[in-house]
C-alpha cells in the first residue's frame, strides 16, 4: 500500500494505530519529548533572574508559594507514574498494548516536570528556596510552603489511592485513584495553578517559567484526557450493569468532593491569604474552577449530580476554614521540621 | 481552525492571520501545514476539547507580555519552539 507521497505506508500487527490510547501515545512522542536542558539553553535564565531580583519580597513570596506546590506535586505524580503503568494492566480495564505504551510516555513527561521546577527554583528563586533537597515522601518532607497548605494533603491522599489501585485494585479503587490524580490534581489543581500563573505573569512576567509552564500544561492536557477516557470506560461498564463496576460513579463523586477543599485551601494560600500582591485573583480562579469542574464531570463524564450547587457549597465551607488559618505560622512550623529532617540526614 | 475554549482566552486573530501563521510555521519547521495544524490543535485542546490547555489558552494568557494575544497564535509559537528543543 502506498501513501499520497508515493512512499510505502507503514503496517502494524499487534498495535492498533486507530486506538484512542495510541493517539495519546503518539502525541506524547511528538510533543511531550521536549528537552528541559535545551529549553533552558534556548530561552536562558537571564531575564527571569533580572525580573526576580527586581521584585519586592511579598511578590517573591507569592511566586514561591505557587511554585513550591508545583515542585512538590510534580514529584508526587512522577513517583506515582510507575503505578499508572501497573494500573494499565488491570484485568478490570480493557487490555491493550496501546494503553501501556501511552503510560510509559506519561511517566517520562512527569519526570521532566520535576526536572524543570527543581532546576528553576534552585537557579532563579534560590533565595526563597535555600533548601529543597528532601523527597516529598520516603521519609522526607514537602517544602515548607507546600506543607502549610492543602497541596500536601492532596499529595498524600493521591499516593495512598494510587498504591491501592495499582496493587490489584478493583474498579472502584481505580476510579478513586483516577479521580484524585487526573481530575483533582491535574484537572482542577494544576489548571487552577495555571490560571494563577497567567494572572501573576501579567504583573511580573518570567519568560522561561512561562514557557516551561506551557510545555508542562500541554503534557498535562493529555493526562487529563487520559483520566477522562479511563473513567468513561469504567462508567460505561457500570451503566451497562456489569456487577464488578457498580458504585464507580458514587466513588468519583465522593473523591471529587474530598479533593476540592485541598485545592481551595492552596488557591487561598497563594492569593487572599497574603493580600494578593500580583493579582492572582482568587475569585476569578473559583469561577474558572467551576467551569473546569462542569466540563469534566458534567459535560464529559455525564455525571448529572455534579452540579454547580455542590461545587459552590464546598467552596464556601473551604473558604471559611481558610480564613481561620495562620499560614505564616504553618510555614514556620514546617520550615523547622524540614531543617530538622535535613540535619537528621533524611 | 475550530477551537472551543469556553471561559478561556478570547480569539482575537482572524482566520486569515491564523492560516498565515500556520504557513509560516510549516515553512520554518519543514513540515506540512496540515501536520503543524494537527499539532497546534492538540496543544490547545489535548485532542478532545475537554482538556483545555490553561497555560496557553486559558484566561489571562493574552494579558501577558510574553504571550501572543490569540491562543492559536501562541500555540503555533509553542509548536515552533518545541521543534527546536
Amino acid at each position: 500500500m502506498s501513501t499520497q507521497s508515493g512512499r510505502h505506508a507503514a503496517q502494524t500487527g499487534r498495535i492498533d494505530t486507530d486506538d484512542r490510547w495510541y493517539e495519546l501515545y503518539q502525541k506524547g512522542i511528538e510533543l511531550g519529548t521536549w528537552d528541559v536542558e535545551k529549553l533552558v539553553e534556548k530561552v536562558g535564565f537571564e531575564d527571569d533572574i533580572e525580573q526576580w531580583e527586581s521584585m519586592e519580597d511579598e511578590e517573591k513570596e507569592q511566586w514561591a508559594r505557587l511554585i513550591a506546590a508545583f515542585a512538590d506535586l510534580e514529584q508526587a505524580v512522577a513517583e506515582d507514574g510507575r503505578r499508572i503503568i501497573q494500573q494499565m494492566s488491570s484485568p478490570y480495564l480493557d487490555g491493550n498494548i496501546e494503553k501501556e505504551m501511552y503510560a510509559t510516555v506519561f511517566t517520562m513527561t512527569e519526570a521532566k516536570h520535576v526536572q524543570f521546577f527543581d532546576t528553576y527554583i534552585n537557579t532563579v528563586m534560590a533565595d526563597f528556596f535555600p533548601q529543597s533537597s528532601l523527597d516529598i515522601r520516603r521519609g522526607g518532607h514537602p517544602l515548607p510552603r507546600t506543607a502549610a497548605c492543602g497541596m500536601s494533603e492532596l499529595g498524600e491522599r493521591q499516593g495512598a489511592f494510587m498504591a491501592a489501585a495499582a496493587d490489584g485494585g478493583d474498579p472502584k479503587d481505580i476510579a478513586r485513584a483516577a479521580t484524585i490524580y487526573h481530575l483533582g490534581v491535574e484537572g482542577i489543581a494544576a489548571r487552577g495553578g495555571y490560571y494563577l500563573k497567567n494572572q501573576m505573569m501579567s504583573e511580573k512576567p518570567l519568560p522561561l517559567l512561562n514557557k516551561g509552564f506551557q510545555f508542562i500544561s500541554t503534557d498535562e492536557g493529555r493526562h487529563v484526557t487520559h483520566g477522562l477516557e479511563l473513567l468513561n470506560e469504567l462508567l460505561e461498564k457500570e451503566r451497562a450493569g456489569e456487577p464488578d463496576y457498580q458504585g464507580v460513579a458514587e466513588v468519583i463523586w465522593e473523591e471529587a468532593l474530598e479533593t476540592l477543599p485541598c485545592v481551595i485551601d492552596t488557591a487561598y494560600f497563594v492569593s487572599e491569604a497574603m493580600d494578593d500582591p500580583l493579582g492572582a485573583d482568587f475569585n476569578g480562579l473559583i469561577q474558572r474552577g467551576a467551569e473546569l469542574w462542569n466540563a469534566q464531570y458534567v459535560e464529559t463524564l455525564e455525571l448529572e449530580t455534579f452540579d454547580s450547587t455542590a461545587f459552590a457549597s464546598v467552596v464556601t465551607d473551604a473558604r471559611d476554614d481558610c480564613e481561620s488559618k495562620d499560614y505564616e505560622a504553618l510555614i514556620e512550623k514546617n520550615r523547622s521540621i524540614y531543617e530538622n529532617k535535613l540535619e537528621g540526614g533524611a | 481552525m475550530v477551537l472551543d475554549v469556553e471561559g478561556g482566552a478570547e480569539l482575537t486573530a482572524s482566520d486569515d492571520e491564523v492560516h498565515e501563521a500556520l504557513e509560516e510555521a510549516a515553512e520554518a519547521v519543514g513540515e506540512s501545514v496540515e501536520n503543524v495544524k494537527e499539532g497546534v490543535e492538540h496543544i490547545l485542546s489535548s485532542g478532545t476539547g475537554a482538556a483545555t490547555n490553561e497555560a496557553v489558552a486559558g484566561t489571562g494568557v493574552s494579558e501577558n507580555d510574553e504571550a501572543e494575544t490569540d491562543p492559536r497564535l501562541e500555540a503555533i509559537e509553542l509548536y515552533k519552539l518545541r521543534r527546536q528543543i
